[in-house]
């Protein structure tokens, strides 16, 4: 019998079974074993588990200003297991983010992103930026104060990007100010378009990786060795597991002893004393305070470009200056400079 | 060398800096310059709790805090400082709730009759404290009569604010381990509301009353509390359950790793 | 040039400054 489905399967899907054995025994290389290189599977895992949860609090949430924030109320107090739902929803995407910024580390001071990668760097590039958009979107979906001043003062900051900031600040509200059209449009690039992008750069992400091959480095200790690389299956794969039990443990302690919560709902009339964004806005939240606003947003922009371009700065340091690893040191000062202003923020 | 890059780029930011501090009132600027009596309300008004909270002169006294020309004009709001009969109106302004208070109270009969107090007697004028029950203190009702009956209202108040403290706490401990705790803080809050209003009526047979009532409220709500504190625990339990099942799972998954590295 | 290893060693402690600052930031926010 299971001959015969196997058959019509074959028929069905004419893909030769070779393929299949091919994809997922491709031989990794050596320093994969290292654990700092299995963080590219990190962020994925966790946005699945994103995918999941989110489809269910979908069930539940109602994105209309009225009745967002009660809807979130229920889910956190009244329907059985929705506190569980909504507070892994809550921390994996903390944890995605955390995720793919590290992901981000390890690839730029491997200098990874060097030819041929340069457009998967940028790719990526992508799949980060969705990311934090993700982050904005849904935190602004709750309706409570913070969400709905957050998104009033990224709006207003938004309004500062040169010569398009007033159709950008419209388009994000869709209106003057943040109320209804906003809402419906947060949720709309929340559930439908950030997937839809991310998905998309994900499997080209994942797909250049896997024509380009992955980096190959030879650490010290591994020269000499007989074996260059070590099977996917089991190897690789136990290990990916290993690294998702592991998260797993991780959620369960954050969700069972910091579940999520709610403050108190959006108010359009009262303004808070202090509006923060969430965390990881911190570093160019200061900054917009330091300077004014154009050269805030000017700043962040260029900040941003520079990361994008960078394989191919890059390029040119290398060039003209070789073997001085000018990469790393301004990596790290950059690094620096944004974990000294988001500790700032958050200290004042 | 590559670390003095960005210590130069900070160098342009401090020019360009966006905060711009606040300007002081013209009552204040003009004020301080004057003389004795004149210029010590602004002292005094600096150290207080309505500076802090952002009240300043003209949310009392009225008139144009932005020009000279018009701060002290009656068509700006003006009414100077209020005559000793006037003070329980000018301060009920905002402190509505109290002043319908204190007009039930022993304390406002007497002021009619010309010796009582007022709210300056004990809250001072412009240097206004946020309220406590250290205000029911010996030294200040033994200006006029006994303490005897102050220090029972004292005693009854300060026991009674303590157990609706000690419930905040727990109920900020519920909240912050995901109980809706929402309903038990309204009630609290009515509570504490009604409560805080006898500072001002003084009736001592209310008093001693609404302590003990609000005192068997707090130990019914403690029953509910006990309630979600069960279910924070039983959470927790089966948190830890799954934690560890999670732990045996990763060593064992390692286990299985390390044969097959072996095997290499 | 920088070795694999030194490189391997800066991720480590670049990546441990991170995971303290955001302890850092969470102890913060949560005694605002």
């Amino acid at each position: 019998m299971r001959t015969r489905i196997k058959n019509w399967l074959q028929i069905s899907v004419p893909i030769p079974g070779e393929f299949f054995t091919k994809v997922t025994s491709e031989p990794v290389p050596h320093h994969l074993k290292r654990w700092w290189f299995a963080l590219g599977g990190t962020p994925a895992y966790l946005f699945i588990i994103q995918v999941v949860t989110g489809i269910l609090l979908t069930f539940y949430y109602v994105p209309e200003p009225g009745h967002a924030y009660t809807s979130v109320q229920r889910i956190t107090y009244e329907i059985p297991f929705g506190w569980i739902i909504r507070s892994i929803h809550k921390w994996s995407a903390n944890l995605m983010i955390v995720a793919v910024i590290l992901h981000v580390m390890r690839v730029f001071f491997t200098g990874a992103y060097r030819k041929p990668r340069e457009l998967n760097w940028m790719v990526g590039c992508g799949i980060l930026a969705c990311t934090l958009f993700f982050g904005f979107t849904g935190y602004s979906l709750i309706y409570e104060q913070l969400s709905y001043w957050g998104a009033t003062v990224a709006a207003n900051i938004t309004q500062n990007v040169p010569l398009m900031g007033d159709f950008l600040a419209r388009f994000l509200r869709g209106g003057d100010s943040v109320e209804e059209n906003t809402l419906t449009r947060f949720y709309i690039f929340h559930i439908a378009l950030l997937p839809l992008a991310i998905t998309l750069l994900l499997v080209l992400h994942i797909t250049l990786i896997r024509l380009l091959g992955v980096t190959e480095f030879e650490f010290e200790e591994d020269k000499g060795k007989q074996a260059k690389h070590f099977p996917f299956f089991p190897n690789h794969f136990l290990m990916e597991m290993i690294i998702g039990m592991s998260l797993t443990l991780l959620l369960t302690f954050l969700v069972v002893f910091f579940p999520a919560r709610l403050g108190p709902p959006a108010d359009p009339f009262l303004t808070p004393e202090h509006i923060k964004p969430e965390w990881y806005f911190y570093f160019t939240f200061r900054w917009l305070k330091l300077t004014s606003l154009q050269v805030g947003v000017l700043g962040t922009g260029i900040a941003g470009m520079i990361l994008v371009f960078w394989p191919f700065i890059d390029r040119q340091l290398t060039r003209r200056f070789p073997n001085r690893d000018l990469s790393v040191w301004l990596g790290v000062i950059g690094f620096l400079t944004l974990m000294v202003l988001t500790i700032w923020e958050a200290i004042v | 060398m590559g670390l003095l890059i960005p210590l130069l780029l900070l160098i342009p930011f401090a020019a360009l800096r966006g905060e711009e501090p606040k300007a002081e009132s013209v009552c204040v600027s003009c004020h301080r310059e004057l003389d004795g009596p004149l210029a010590a309300p602004v002292g005094l008004w600096e150290t207080s709790i309505h500076h802090q909270m952002g009240n300043n002169c003209e949310g009392c006294h009225g008139g144009d805090p932005n020009d000279a020309a018009d701060a002290m004009s009656p068509e700006k709001g003006f009414v100077g400082a209020p005559k000793k009969e006037e003070i329980p109106a000018f301060c009920g302004k905002c402190h509505v709730g109290v002043l319908e208070n204190y007009k039930k109270s022993p304390h406002y009969a007497a002021f009619r009759g010309g010796t009582g107090p007022s709210c300056v007697t004990c809250h001072q004028g412009h240097d206004v404290r946020k309220a406590s029950f250290n205000l029911i203190r010996e030294e200040l009702c033994s200006q006029c009569h006994s303490f005897d009956n102050g220090q029972v209202m004292r005693r009854a108040f300060v026991q009674a604010e303590f157990a609706i403290g000690e419930m905040t706490k727990e109920l900020k401990r519920l909240n912050h381990r995901g109980m809706p705790v929402k309903k038990l803080e309204e009630k609290l809050f009515a509570e504490r509301n009604s409560f805080h209003q006898m500072t001002h009526t003084l009736d001592l047979r209310e008093i001693g009353e609404k302590t003990r009532g609000v005192i068997a409220d707090l130990e019914a709500m403690k029953q509910e509390t006990g309630q979600l504190q069960e279910r924070v625990r039983h959470r927790w339990v089966i948190g830890t359950a799954v934690g560890i099942f999670l732990i045996v799972l990763i060593a064992v998954l390692i286990q299985l790793l390390r044969t097959y590295e072996n095997e290499d | 040039m920088m070795s694999l290893e030194k490189k391997h060693r800066l991720i480590g402690i670049l990546a441990t400054l991170f995971v303290l600052s955001l302890l850092v930031v969470a102890w913060f926010e949560s005694h605002h």
